[in-house]
């Protein structure tokens, strides 16, 4: 059950209409029940799966919280997280792992096959498991005390708006909400609205529109050279960046609808002046849980400078594999490492060609030269994101400007998208840019609020209509899903 | 609060579906509130979405002493001009998938809406019996343009409704505003006939090129269920109740491309001679399949589905025009119950001397 399908809207709405009417106790309940059989509906044996790693944390966490000693305490974090990350990496990795072992035996041409696992990744377990083991660890600080109310904890893992492609939420942020529900709050709930639709705006308007073109070239890259690769790349970024945002904004929608605060996952990370700072507006809940569990505890930067940049290498290498078993993941995540590691190394260096060139002088144009040159960077290393496999990645970065001279601009026209669906995605993506424009000067909800009621109303129609008409023929699953 | 909250909801939910509905009704996308043929004949992105069963119903109902006989098909006997006949004043009641059940129900309706009819030509297809109309009541966006004709008040409703409700899209709004390449389409007239202008331009244009287009070598075969018996039990029915009624009934079968012709299993053509050979028991009727010299000469088709027009002229001398001597002489045999047989194994004869030995690729419009 996607959140862009009419199944799932009539289910929302049907949970918010008997969730408002349940006293509180009764309410986990619903929203636990509810929150299981939404992920069945894509398979029900992985909600066994959700259940183990929902019964191990719980545990888990009283366990270390009452064990006497830190060393024990420590013993029963390692085997929580081994458990579950055990878990995680047998569904997820272990075909990786054996593909790797296979391609080194046969290099050496040492006779060793792994068989392959028959084994279907289950939906969201990056993102469960992160979520879990990061309660464990918090109860392992002291952050939090380790819950009690199983039915309250197995909805903080298990919540749907957050089950199968985040936020990430932490415990400290979610817990002491799902143990106290507070009030009905008419303004959240319709700001949540708002959000939701907003979510499917960038949804179904501009990802789903952009993924017609990105996968004709990308599914086939060796057809094209230059112009249409170098196009395909560019709308990828925002392909990207609408279809997981979009999706985050409708999870934190759906969650303000009911009553709750989930954490940010993005801010407008296109907006980024720096790699450095494009990694805090981008899949925040991600890149603060491997700052927080992570990065510090590997010593963060608080440690010689080389150890320094090895921790933030080895964060990004994880952080790229935890997006997918496949090197160019990998890759992908130790090239943003290097970048990170680049940009602090020659950071001073940076400062003088900046002064040197007189750029500090005129700040508008030093803005649009760092947002350019961070948003193709990133967009660059996407194409490691989005290829197929490696060998198309290397073949796309490769030919990006090969046989620009005999091409048309009009070609681009034959990608799947004609200049009547190009022009409304270009309309859709200028709005959508306004809207992040005005969102850097200061709270969105805040300046919704301040409008007339009939200039807000009138918006919210507006937007639900444009979603309704201009939505891409033929939705695409979210991108995150597949992680 | 929470009341408020839900009050607002249904409100929005209210409004944004008066939207769509008035968004609907404004863009008529399938030419179901306005009926109006000018509009889809200016406008050939319109033409393919355009609701063909409902307009000719309406037209008829609405012009009831303007025709006093009609041309039944599917979209193969749309191409087929009536002005020519002069026996009467006929309209083409043609429109995509037509099947006897529906066209048995369609006569009922239009003899209790006092359209007074002297003649009915119906011209089949093998499809007659392959296609479920049931299949079009389903509430799909690609179905729509083929729902039929709504023949109760409930329908009625249902019909209205689902065109109301049933949100246009970017697509939509491309085909109505015509925001595409120009192109010369199709002219629905007057009487119902489909004249395809831009097809005949390029025929017109370029002949050689038309003929020796690889569109000849894909068949176009409809398949969608095996319904045989019910389809002639339909035919058993309109007969009787144009007996009843004292309407002249011709029955013919529509000429189809040797290409998709032969595209037949040896198990399918043999239900297609089981349906002739059942069908003459019902009534003669004229037999324009086959091996001849137009089915198997592309100038006389458009793709290996659909005949020209000037095909339909020959079609009409002979059927109704009392000109045989238009026509070629291969061309149409008046099947009855005394030469069906031998008929049947003529046609048996020459479908295995000359069916390939490899299957064709269908064209990728074909089927439902």
């Amino acid at each position: 059950m996607a959140f862009d399908s009419l199944t799932f809207l009539v289910f929302f709405i049907c949970i918010v209409s008997v969730n408002f009417l349940l006293p509180h106790r009764f309410r986990i309940l619903l929203l636990l029940v509810c929150s299981y059989a939404f992920y069945m509906t894509w398979e029900i044996k992985y909600g066994l799966l959700l259940f183990i790693s929902t019964l191990v944390t719980y545990f888990g966490a009283i366990l270390i919280s009452s064990a006497p000693t830190v060393f024990r305490k420590r013993a029963w974090l390692a085997i929580n997280i081994l458990i579950n990350i055990g878990i995680l990496g047998f569904y997820k990795y272990a075909n990786f792992l054996g593909h790797t072992v296979n391609a080194i035996t046969e290099y050496f041409s040492i006779g060793l096959h792994v068989p392959d696992f028959r084994i279907l990744l289950p939906l969201g377990i990056s993102f469960y498991t992160f979520k879990a083991v990061g309660y464990t660890i918090d109860v392992y600080r002291g952050a939090v005390a380790p819950e009690k109310n199983f039915p309250v904890y197995a909805l903080f893992v298990s919540f749907f708006p957050q089950l199968v492609a985040g936020p990430i939420d932490r415990s400290t942020n979610l817990m002491h909400q799902l143990t106290a529900p507070g009030d009905f709050d008419y303004r959240k709930s319709m700001y949540g609205v708002g959000l939701m639709t907003w979510g499917f705006f960038k949804k179904l308007v501009i990802a789903d529109r952009i993924s017609i073109l990105v996968d004709t070239v990308y599914n086939n890259p060796h057809s094209y050279t230059g112009l249409p690769l170098i196009f395909a790349t560019l709308l990828y970024a925002f392909q990207l960046y609408c279809d997981f945002s979009g999706y985050s904004d409708i999870a934190i929608g759906a969650g303000k609808v009911l009553g709750f605060d989930f954490m940010k996952n993005f801010e407008r990370p296109y907006h980024a002046k720096t790699i450095r700072d494009y990694w805090h507006r981008w899949h925040i809940s991600l890149s603060t849980w491997f700052r927080d569990y992570l990065y510090i505890p590997l010593g963060g930067s608080r440690v010689s400078t080389f150890k320094k940049y090895f921790n933030l290498f080895v964060t990004f290498v994880v952080s790229g594999l935890w997006h997918g078993a496949d090197w160019k993941f990998v890759i992908w995540g130790g090239l943003h490492g290097i970048l990170l590691i680049v940009s602090y190394v020659f950071h001073d260096m940076k400062l003088k060609i900046v002064n040197a060139l007189g750029f500090h002088r005129v700040p508008v144009v030093r803005t649009a030269f760092q947002l350019i040159l961070v948003f193709l960077m990133v967009d660059f290393l996407y194409i490691f994101f989005r290829a197929n496999t490696f060998d198309d990645s290397i073949y796309v970065i490769t030919h990006l400007f090969s046989g620009l001279g005999d091409q048309r601009p009009a070609d681009l026209l034959l990608l799947g998208l004609d200049l009547y669906e190009l022009t409304i995605l270009l309309a859709a993506i200028l709005i959508m840019e306004t809207v992040e424009v005005l969102q850097e000067s200061g709270s969105f909800s805040d300046r919704m609020f301040r409008l007339p009621t009939a200039v807000r109303w009138a918006s919210l129609y507006m937007l639900i209509m444009i979603v309704l008409v201009f939505k891409a023929q033929g939705t695409g699953q979210f991108i995150y899903f597949q992680f | 609060m929470i009341a408020k909250f839900i009050r607002h909801i249904l409100i929005l939910t209210a409004a944004v579906l008066c939207g769509v509905m008035l968004l609907n009704y404004w863009l008529d996308y399938y030419s179901v509130f306005r009926a109006d043929i000018a509009r889809i004949n200016r406008n050939p992105y319109l033409f393919g979405y355009a609701n063909i069963n409902y307009l000719s119903m309406k037209t008829l109902i609405d012009n009831r002493d303007k025709y006093d006989s009609m041309l039944m098909g599917a979209s193969r006997a749309g191409k087929i001009d009536p002005s020519s006949i002069r026996s009467g004043k006929y309209f083409n009641f043609w429109y995509p998938y037509a099947v006897p059940s529906r066209q048995l129900k369609e006569v009922r309706r239009l003899l209790e809406e006092k359209v007074s009819l002297k003649n009915i030509v119906v011209g089949f297809d093998n499809s007659s019996y392959l296609i479920n109309p049931d299949s079009f009541n389903s509430i799909s966006r690609s179905k729509l343009q083929f729902r039929y004709y709504p023949l109760t008040t409930l329908d009625t409703i249902r019909f209205y409704l689902i065109y109301l409700v049933m949100p246009p899209n970017s697509r939509t709004l491309q085909d109505v505003f015509g925001l595409h390449p120009r192109v010369l389409g199709p002219e629905l007239k007057d009487n119902g006939a489909l004249y395809e202008r831009g097809q005949e331009n390029k025929i017109a244009a370029d002949p050689g090129a038309h003929v020796s287009s690889d569109r000849f070598t894909r068949p176009w075969p409809v398949v969608n269920t095996f319904r045989l018996q019910e389809t002639l039990d339909d035919m058993k029915a309109l007969k009787s109740l144009c007996d009843k009624k004292g309407i002249r009934l011709v029955l013919f079968l529509n000429p189809v491309h040797v290409t998709t012709y032969l595209y037949d299993s040896e198990k399918d053509f043999g239900n297609y001679l089981e349906f002739k050979r059942k069908l003459a028991d019902i009534a003669p009727f004229y037999d324009f399949t086959g091996i001849n010299s137009i089915t198997t000469n592309n100038m006389y088709y458009y793709e290996t589905s659909h005949y020209r027009t000037l095909v339909g002229d020959m079609i009409l001398s002979k059927i109704v025009n009392g000109r045989p001597d238009l026509c070629p002489p291969d061309f149409g045999v008046l099947v009855t119950r005394e030469n069906v047989e031998s008929h049947l194994r003529t046609q048996r004869e020459d479908f295995l001397k000359h069916k390939p030995a490899v299957a064709a690729v269908p064209s990728s419009g074909s089927g439902l």
